[in-house]
């Protein structure tokens, strides 16, 4: 204190200043030194995401962090063609009814703890996820399994209570990651939260709540599936899941090389970032699909005339070109192209193309000659608020006066689980046609049928798709779904987004996954 | 006798009002800060005439451009004129400042007044009570408010009143505790006057001078805190234009369109200087005494 | 000495209850029923009737209330309705996060307030003393938010010294706390210069100067130790405003603290949470004032606490 007390009597302005600076990044020096030796030959890839799991435990977790996908193994793998191909499961065999399915498992698999992976934690996995007392949001995806039987060390024999085509499909997603045998009792509460044990190409190391997931290589894993060209250990050492909530901070980070992988670049920002040296678009078509709901149990949506004048008053080519530049398709089914065996080719035919004076006309028929007036509710993010203001004006052009409701993501869902809504905006991301009937099932109701549609032909057509016996026969009789929805207009089809990633330059061997990016697939990073 | 006492003191500061206008002019820095205050005004009221655009009014095309002679302060992610959207923001933001404000002034009058004229328990009930509210930091105590309110204008002022109204009642009590004991005050209830009528006409305009110079000083700070309220999306909601809530969406353009967030931002330090420049002038010619 | 502590205490104890009575109606008297936060919609009424009870709702709000008191006072905020996780493990993960960011501002604002201040009271009414004064006004009149958005664009984006957000080394701490140090320190400047007046006009300045001391030795020896003491008490008053800054601040810069995780729960209607960080950081800021006090009379040993 004494000594810079001096200076301020007699040394000019600067020199008092100066040395309170100094003495402030000393301060910083001393607490904060790190040893800087470390950080230079470690190979990092950062990749950020907008929000941070609840916990990190595929059987618990509400919403799944990306960390999961690195954690785990699955009996089934989806390779870059979307195919259902092996995983911790060299093959399987169906039984000739479709009820019996027997998988022989990988040997020589170990998990991050070193203990050998077996069918006994196979069984133990899908037990506890149909366990009601876990409470697994995943377990009515499994509800079609009647037992796991373990016949031997290698082999697990699952026999289902009706036949299920899209077995394969529950089997590969990041919910059905294998999980040690017994972990909860081993490290109870912490499971999840300071510990996770998996047999995947990634280990567990630290999560740092609301900022950081970190990840080390998993340098034993030999194991990965055929169909990469890496089946060993990850080439870099450290995969960080950042959790940044702000969209922009994503991207100034993504260009000041904070971050080296983004996943759902915003579509206006895609062509800026395109024109950066520093920086690769990747595009692809996207198994999301956007759109306009209604509660179609109040009034006057419970008018199918009014449904579709809806769908008739949405400018879908604007929409796309203005809100997504053009990094998007317009939609009128109910399910993306991506979904190559189940997409309805003659959606657009079928569907309901912008037509402002013939939206009128139906609304007049309907008993609504003025229009009328209601709310229009979104999530607080850029593009659905942008959606939900160019909706509003495109609504209010044939009449319907609708009042603009914001929410933040948990909010929102509170708000329809409450039943609050009249219109909303809501946009699905999911690479099956069983979304249907997540959606769309009257046992849905009220959430997560949030356009409070209950009808029993909708629920017979759905049902009849879902346990049909071949994959075959589902494609097929999932189109007549689409087809009875678009007649109904249950929903206003509005847009199917690109999926876009925008990585580093230094980031090497990036391939598009149509899930997920396979990190330990021969992805580097160049360290400067 | 004792009402022209009373009338006598009002009187002599009434012809002491304009020497200390004198003063007050005599100060640069207070009619600096009056010019700004009137402009805000200006703005306010006159936004549709000054506004070059709707300020609702969408023009995809030109989205996120930055500010040119069209647009003086550039366009937003809707297209909409950033410069015509900030001029109507004033309306928002004085209004929510003076609102607040005069909530806060309200109660801490009412509340204050109970306590500096009627004392003992009340007196020691309202101060703890005062002390409570004042130990809160202004910005969180609104956030905990409007999390049991919701978001919306008038909530968004009550929620400033609620954390402000300390301040107003501390120096109510004050400026009763001193006048009470006075001389003209005795008389008056000697005279038989009824407790309203002595506050009313006797008390409260001889106490107003600290009133008048707190009030320049807590505007602003209600300003700000609606802006950080709607910044953090817990204010104003759109698509009504609130400097803080421009500046909410404009955050998610931040490296590309900077100006969607500068703009609202300078202007909140334009009418707050002016507040803080005109308050304290108002301050050291008014009442020395408030200087801390 | 004792006494004073004692009615500090009480005060404390005051501010508390006070605003637990606040923070406990947040759930009661917001619009909708607390069930459906716990459970969602789809459940019978038994079961619903089941969890009002077996969360007490089904009491008389007095008892609820003492109940609420009860477990506080053991250290148990409850259970978060989104997280599934006890809200005193939420508030342990991020206490620090906060903590330091606070701690660090409150440095870094005295440290640059108070060559200023000290220096505008010398040069008063000089070009120096005013254009410092002007810096300090803008500094007052800025919203701590915008500032940090525009420390983070150019410093940090377009600088790219620092880095754009996140939490962990001394890098990450250096924004935020420059963001909040330096609003703060516009307002403690001003403070210190008049403090720093008020000395120089006192009698014993007078007496030194008229002994022919030299003006560094009657500043330097005389002056500033006495200025100095009353900026202590400021150090406790600009605790709660720190606090408050910081709560903005780690959500621009996207620091893990208790301000985003109050935020974020305001948003999810996670009441048990707001509650909580509520109650900590109340109780952050009543400590910081107290702490304040004790230092005020160990540097000044005229002041007797009363």
């Amino acid at each position: 204190m004494r000594r810079y007390r001096g200076s301020v009597g007699k040394g000019p302005f600067g020199v008092s200043i100066f040395i309170a600076l100094i003495v402030l990044f000393g301060f910083f020096g001393i607490i904060f030194s790190e040893s800087p030796s470390m950080a230079a030959e470690k190979k990092v890839i950062v990749q950020a995401m907008d929000r941070d799991p609840d916990i990190l435990d595929t059987m618990k977790a509400a919403w799944y962090s990306d960390a999961l996908i690195y954690l785990h193994d699955r009996l089934v793998s989806r390779d870059y063609n979307f195919r259902y191909r092996p995983g911790l499961a060299t093959s399987w065999d169906v039984s000739e009814d479709g009820l019996m399915w027997t998988f022989h498992l990988k040997k020589e698999v170990k998990f991050h703890d070193g203990t050998p992976f077996t069918a006994k934690d196979v069984k133990w996995t899908i037990d506890t996820i149909k366990d009601p007392k876990t409470a697994s949001p995943f377990a009515g995806d499994l509800k079609a399994i009647d037992q796991v039987k373990i016949i031997d060390d290698y082999t697990v024999q699952m026999t289902l209570k009706y036949p299920f085509p899209n077995l394969l499909f529950n089997l590969s997603n990041t919910a059905s990651g294998i999980q040690k045998a017994g972990c909860y009792d081993e490290y109870g509460e912490d499971y999840g939260i300071k510990t996770v044990i998996g047999t995947g190409p990634f280990m567990f190391k630290e999560w740092v709540r609301g900022d950081r997931i970190v990840l080390v290589k998993n340098p034993h894993y030999n194991w990965g599936p055929e169909w990469m060209s890496n089946q060993g250990p990850p080439l870099f050492d450290e995969l960080v899941i950042r959790t940044i909530p702000e969209e922009s901070s994503r991207i100034m980070e993504l260009l000041t090389g904070g971050v080296h992988v983004l996943r759902d670049v915003p579509p206006l920002q895609v062509d800026k970032l395109k024109n950066n040296p520093e920086i690769n678009i990747f595009t692809e078509q996207s198994t999301k699909l956007g759109y306009l709901a209604y509660a179609c149990d109040k009034k006057p949506f419970d008018d199918v005339l009014v449904r579709r004048a809806i769908n008739h008053a949405v400018d879908r080519e604007t929409i796309v070109k203005y809100i997504f530049s053009g990094y998007a398709t317009p939609a009128y089914g109910y399910l993306p192209q991506a979904l190559k065996d189940e997409y309805l080719e003659e959606s657009e035919e079928l569907g309901y193309k912008y037509d402002p004076a013939k939206a009128k006309e139906l609304l007049a028929k309907a008993g609504f000659p003025d229009g009328f007036e209601t709310t229009l509710s979104a999530e607080n993010d850029s593009t659905s608020r942008r959606l939900a203001e160019v909706l509003q004006a495109q609504l209010a052009e044939i009449g319907i006066r609708a009042k603009i409701q914001l929410f933040d993501s948990a909010s929102y869902v509170a708000m329809l689980k409450a039943g609050q809504q009249d219109l909303f905006v809501r946009l699905y991301s999911w690479p099956n046609a069983d979304i249907l009937d997540w959606f769309l099932l009257s046992s849905q109701f009220p959430y997560p049928n949030h356009s409070r549609w209950c009808d029993p032909k909708t629920d017979e057509l759905i049902n009849s798709a879902a346990t049909a016996p071949t994959w075959e026969e589902r494609a097929e009789k999932y189109k007549e779904v689409q087809r009875y929805l678009i007649e109904q207009a249950v929903w206003c089809p509005i847009y199917i987004p690109d999926m876009m990633l925008a990585v580093r330059k230094e980031v090497k061997n990036f391939k598009i996954h149509p899930w997920m990016i396979q990190y330990s697939d021969g992805i580097d990073i160049e360290t400067k | 006798m004792a009402e022209e006492v009373a009338s006598a003191r009002i009187a002599r500061s009434e012809s002491a009002f304009w020497h200390l206008m004198k003063r007050l002019f005599r100060n640069k820095a207070a009619v600096f800060g009056l010019v700004i205050i009137m402009l805000m005004f200006l703005c306010a009221i006159a936004a549709p005439l000054i506004a070059t655009h709707d300020y609702a009014k969408q023009d995809l095309p030109s989205m996120l451009q930055s500010p040119s002679r069209a647009h003086l302060f550039g366009t937003d992610e809707f297209g909409r004129d950033i410069f015509s959207r900030v001029i109507y923001g004033s309306r928002v933001s004085l209004k929510v400042g003076f609102l607040a404000v005069g909530i806060s002034l309200f109660a801490g009058l009412l509340l204050g007044s109970i306590a500096g004229y009627y004392g003992r328990i009340l007196d020691s009930a309202i101060c703890a009570l005062v002390d409570i509210a004042l130990a809160f930091p202004m910005t969180l105590l609104a956030i905990a408010i409007i999390a049991i309110l919701g978001p919306g204008l008038f909530n968004v002022c009550l929620a400033i009143a609620l954390s402000s109204w300390g301040s107003f009642a501390r120096i109510t009590r004050g400026q009763f505790l001193s006048l009470k004991s006075q001389e003209f005050i005795e008389a008056a209830k000697i005279l038989g006057y009824s407790d309203l009528r002595i506050i009313l006409r006797h008390i409260l305009p001889n106490s107003l001078a600290p009133l008048v110079v707190l009030t320049t000083l807590e505007v602003p700070k209600a300003i700000i805190v609606e802006a950080t309220l709607s910044f953090l999306g817990l204010g104003i909601q759109p698509p009504l234009p609130s400097w803080g809530s421009i500046m909410s969406s404009g955050r998610s353009f931040l490296f590309d369109a900077p100006w969607i967030t500068v703009f609202p931002g300078l202007m909140i330090i334009l009418i707050v200087m002016g507040f803080n420049l005109f308050g304290d002038a108002l301050r050291d010619t008014l009442d020395p005494r408030l200087r801390n | 000495m004792l006494r004073y502590f004692a009615r500090r205490m009480t005060f404390l104890a005051l501010t508390l209850l006070g605003m637990t009575i606040i923070i406990f109606s947040m759930l009661h008297l917001s619009p909708g029923d607390p069930i459906d936060l716990i459970v969602g919609p789809n459940v019978t009424p038994e079961v619903r009737e089941n969890i009002r009870h077996q969360y007490g709702l089904d009491q008389p709000l007095i008892v609820q209330y003492l109940g609420f008191m009860r477990s506080l006072i053991r250290g148990d905020l409850g259970q978060s309705i989104i997280q599934h996780k006890p809200v005193s493990e939420l508030i342990a993960e991020r206490f620090y996060v906060t903590f330091e960011l606070s701690v660090t501002a409150l440095i870094m604002s005295f440290l640059i307030a108070i060559p200023i201040g000290i220096k505008a009271a010398l040069k008063r009414n000089t070009a120096t003393d005013y254009s410092l004064m002007a810096a300090s006004l803008i500094g007052i009149s800025m919203p701590t938010f915008w500032f940090g958005l525009m420390l983070l664009y150019i410093v940090a984006f377009k600088l790219r010294l620092f880095p754009i957000s996140g939490y962990g080394t001394w890098k990450h701490l250096f924004l935020p706390a420059l963001t909040i140090g330096i609003t703060d320190a516009a307002l403690v400047a001003r403070m210190v210069r008049s403090s720093m007046l008020e000395v120089i006009r006192q009698d014993y300045i007078r007496t030194a100067r008229s002994k022919g001391l030299p003006e560094r030795v009657v500043i330097n020896r005389h002056a500033l130790r006495n200025a100095l003491i009353p900026i202590i008490t400021l150090l406790g008053l600009r605790i709660g405003w720190i606090v408050g800054g910081s709560v903005v601040v780690e959500i621009v810069f996207a620091r893990p603290g208790l301000g985003r995780l109050m935020v974020d729960s305001i948003l999810a209607r996670d009441y048990p949470v707001v509650q909580g960080t509520m109650v900590v950081l109340t109780t952050c800021i009543i400590l910081g004032n107290l702490l304040a006090d004790v230092l005020y009379a160990v540097v000044d040993p005229r002041i007797k606490l009363r």
